[in-house]
């Protein structure tokens, strides 16, 4: 069951990898996760959800 | 140069710290509040060099001037239409891209709620207790932790 889960989390891995190949090459018209990142910063609203969850992510990995 | 090697020391500092510990919580708010702190002052720059060039008394010196370091990437959003996505139309994402990242967003979103239900966490595991196993190592804690200050920092940066 761990095996199946954690090869779960390496397809979805993988995924993302793929999606960001496949952006940085331009291929189907997508674009890598970089750009969308961007895109969301240069708005306020976004640029604020960025930074809660990067507050978030930050506290809950490295302090608790 | 200066808040690169307090970063740099931060993470040094973080790498050989476990959470839970007074340590670990008194570092990760250093990085915190040291992002945030920055954020605030290229908010208030970028503010004040818009003011400046609206009043009419922004020439390019005086914008510079009150833009101060990186100024070059301030006067450019200056520069760009009012409301429009930074980068122009030749960066923004298409609608393709965007269905494809959040297709993807969510389907991790979605495992990463029926791991956290689920017990036991060696079993289902989560993103959290996965990274635990990266940050268990004292380097790969400390490099996750630059990084991890690296894309605060990046959140502030001109578009």
């Amino acid at each position: 069951m761990r095996l199946a889960n954690l090869a779960i989390w390496s397809a979805l891995v993988g995924c993302a990898a793929g999606l960001e190949i496949a952006g940085r090459l331009g291929v189907a018209g997508l674009s890598p996760a970089g750009r969308l990142l961007a895109s969301l910063r240069n708005r306020t609203a976004g640029r604020a959800a960025l930074v809660v969850f990067w507050m978030w992510f930050g506290w809950h990995v490295f302090a608790r | 140069m200066l808040v690169l090697c307090v970063a740099a020391a931060d993470s040094a500092l973080a790498a050989s710290s476990r959470p839970f510990t007074l340590p670990a919580d008194l570092e990760t708010s250093f990085g915190l509040a040291g992002v945030l702190v920055i954020g605030l002052v290229t908010l208030r720059r970028r503010r004040a060099l818009r003011e400046a060039v609206a009043s009419g008394a922004g020439t390019v010196g005086g914008a510079g001037t009150v833009g101060g370091a990186g100024t070059v990437g301030a006067g450019r959003e200056v520069a760009a239409p009012a409301g429009a996505v930074a980068g122009g139309a030749g960066t923004s994402p298409g609608r393709r891209a965007v269905t494809a990242w959040g297709a993807l967003t969510s389907a991790i979103v979605l495992f990463e709620l029926v791991n956290y239900f689920a017990s036991p966490r060696s079993t289902h595991p989560t993103v959290s207790s996965l990274l635990d196993v990266l940050a268990g190592h004292e380097i790969l804690r400390g490099l996750l932790f630059a990084t991890w200050l690296g894309a605060g920092w990046w959140l502030w940066r001109e578009p």
